[in-house]
């Protein structure tokens, strides 16, 4: 029971999400507007349509994944670690993650997998430290906090698009 | 007894979850093999080689012996010795073949192939009817773009992936929407060329593909196994070929199937036996480097031939064991046996491969043989030909009327006859909107031994090159400078085409 209990309340997972969202939404949309152009070149409106579903619901699942794993963590960690001011160290730890994510995808190597996992777990040792100590800093924690505020607006944007997304591709898939 | 590898056994279990979980896959992956109802028809199987040119074979008389089992299959087929590709990369090449028509008019004429909606019912699978059990297998992802398309029309889909080593190709999960998700998915969220779009996903199915890919032994292949650099997909040949002939062999009739195999396409990977094979210090005639091409330097458009050529060699050897498989299970005695390519590849004028402009007679001259049931002895056709001829012939094979849409004729020795008069294309526009007119584009014309190549759109003026391919085979001498009367006649009724063609497009 007590390890259910160290499930973050809505209001702390909410800015975390919204941070995930924001970030992986706006990755995959600027991708989406640089194809734009081709894809006009030989897709209808609606197909274009189709497409920017399918990668949105690519992204909903990524999102997903990302909140899955700060929740694991959550309930894996000592909770004066992370439950406490998760909403916080929850919204740094995702940053870094991502960033970690992007710049891994702007400079990808082929590598073994068992490398990957070493700097996996390595870059997520050090992401973790760098959030216990920027959660130390007032200014940059307030910041933060700030900014994950905001970017909740995101999600009555973003979260609409999703449930269309999914719908679309599952009513394509179903009939 | 057969022997089941690890990797069958989990590409089993693969399958079996799929069709518990997608109960769609579960017919299209051959859950659902309908028996043939009229044993009197003749089966047809076409089997198409991505980027396969004439010009590297031996049997259209190239002096490296790369298709010493083609030239044995020659003997018991009608070869034709001037077939020309639909265009020079493979959706135009597909679409033409497929649907009996240029690109300029189904439009799959760039990247992604979507042909014009109204005209996706337009197909050889819709010309043969619903009598045939109709199969494809198209192992070239690009041809899939243009295949599933066409699904309301086909009975059996087999995806790229079923006889590789290995696939991590996303739109297969998706049976009922497989054009789009793999547009979407395979092409766009998951490219594996390209930073991800999906960043998570993307990235772990990158380090995935990464990791199995580094783990596949490469016995039998000194520069690595054969795979496709765009998409995730690795294969060895002999399995390939082991799965086409089970495909083939194991199908009561009558059937159709399309069987697009990836190789001889780049990266070349020949096998052992034939690496380092035409190590033998013989050079083409030289030309002279092309403005459009890629200015690639001598010595390595040399390399990259023999490469290719002792990949074409690889990939002969193991035809030459499917046929003889065929041979002995009787495959000959009732079916139509269609040796075939998509487009060809060049390795001249500073261009390596097929992404180019160009349509000089090595990219766009194609094999093609076809063995007519219980056939013994060789045709020989020199009439120019062309792919948007297949769909009428199989058409008027198997009964049916040849549709008022196609722009193909019946090829000569299968109800056709020889026609120098005849005007074939080849067209490359993947610059140009579907939706729009010709705008940037080379043509090619040929009309009995007399070739005509146009530019449009890449520089300030348009230009034109003419051959006579009876006394110039290489296209070395340009007449269009001495402009003889052949010229301006070919002239007017290529500029009149085209007219034709742009003007539903022309605002």
């Amino acid at each position: 029971m007590n390890f259910l209990k160290k499930i973050p309340s809505r209001d702390q997972i909410t800015p975390v999400y919204a941070v995930i969202v924001t970030m992986i939404y706006s990755w995959s949309i600027v991708f989406f507007f640089w194809r734009l152009p081709s894809l006009l070149f030989y897709s209808t409106i609606g197909e274009i349509g189709v497409m920017f579903a399918y990668m949105i619901t690519a992204d909903f699942l990524d999102s997903l994944i990302i909140l899955i794993l700060l929740i694991l963590l959550c309930l894996l960690l000592p909770e004066k670690l992370f439950f406490n001011r998760f909403s916080t160290k929850g919204v740094f730890l995702s940053v870094l993650i991502l960033a970690g994510i992007f710049s891994y995808g702007q400079y990808y190597r082929a590598e073994s997998l068992a490398l990957l996992l070493q700097k996996t777990l390595l870059a997520g040792l050090v992401f973790l430290i760098l959030a216990f100590l920027l959660d130390e800093v007032q200014f940059v924690r307030r910041l933060f906090e700030g900014i994950a505020n905001r970017a909740v607006v995101f999600l009555y944007l973003f979260l609409p698009i999703t449930a269309l997304s999914v719908l679309t591709v599952f009513l394509r898939n179903l009939f | 007894m057969t022997e089941i590898t690890r990797r069958d056994f989990l590409k089993s279990m693969g399958a079996l979850a799929s069709m518990a979980l997608l109960p769609g896959v579960a017919s299209r992956l051959g859950g659902n093999f309908k028996q043939g109802t009229n044993t009197s028809k003749p089966n047809i199987v076409i089997l198409l080689f991505d980027a396969m040119s004439a010009r590297n074979l031996s049997l259209y008389g190239y002096p490296r012996q790369t298709s010493p089992n083609m030239e044995r299959f020659a003997e018991r087929a009608t070869v034709y010795h001037s077939h020309i590709s639909g265009g020079n990369y493979t959706i135009p090449g597909v679409a033409s073949l497929l649907t009996g028509t240029y690109s300029w008019t189904n439009r799959a004429i760039n990247h992604s192939g979507v042909m014009r909606r109204d005209m996706v019912s337009h197909n050889l699978f819709n010309a043969i009817g619903s009598d045939y059990q109709r199969i494809t297998f198209p192992q070239s992802v690009w041809a899939n773009f243009i295949v599933t398309q066409f699904l309301n029309d086909v009975d059996t889909y087999l995806p790229p992936g079923i006889f590789s080593e290995l696939d991590y190709l996303l739109f297969e999960h998706f049976p009922n929407d497989a054009n789009m998700a793999l547009r979407s998915l395979d092409d766009f969220a998951f490219d594996i060329t390209q930073l991800p779009v999906s960043p998570v996903m993307g990235t772990i199915q990158r380090a995935l593909y990464s990791r199995d890919s580094a783990q596949l032994p490469s016995y039998g292949y000194p520069n690595g196994v054969p795979h496709n650099v765009n998409y995730p997909l690795r294969f060895r040949l002999d399995e390939l070929f082991a799965g086409v002939n089970s495909l083939v062999k194991d199908q009561a009739g009558p059937f159709i199937s399309y069987i697009h195999l990836f190789p001889p396409h780049s990266p070349y990977r020949p096998t052992h036996t034939f690496f380092n094979q035409f190590n033998d210090g013989w050079a083409p005639v030289e030309k002279p480097v092309h403005r459009f091409s890629d200015n690639a330097s001598d010595g390595k458009v040399r390399n990259a031939r023999r490469v290719y050529d002792e990949y074409v060699a690889s990939v002969d050897l193991e035809l030459g064991r499917l046929l003889d498989s065929f041979e002995a299970g009787g495959v000959f005695e009732n079916s139509y046996v269609i040796l075939t390519s998509d487009h060809g590849e060049m390795f001249e004028r500073g261009e390596i491969a097929h992404s180019t402009p160009l349509l000089y007679d090595p990219v766009i001259h194609i094999p093609l043989l076809i063995s007519a049931p219980g056939q013994t002895t060789r045709e020989d056709i020199h009439a120019p030909t062309s792919a948007i001829d297949l769909l009428p012939t199989l058409a008027n094979i198997a009964g049916q009327p040849i549709p008022d849409w196609c722009e193909g004729a019946l090829l000569p020795g299968l109800g056709g006859e020889e026609d120098e008069e005849r005007s074939v294309y080849a067209v490359e526009a993947k610059s140009n909107p579907a939706f729009g007119p010709l705008n940037q584009a080379t043509v090619a014309m040929r009309k009995g031994n007399l070739k005509l190549i146009y530019y449009t759109g890449y520089e300030a003026e348009e230009s034109f090159e003419f051959y006579d391919l009876q006394n110039d085979g290489e296209e070395l001498k340009d007449l269009n400078p001495d402009n003889p009367s052949e010229l301006k006649r070919m002239k007017d009724e290529l500029l009149d085409t085209l007219d034709r063609v742009n003007k539903p497009y022309t605002r």
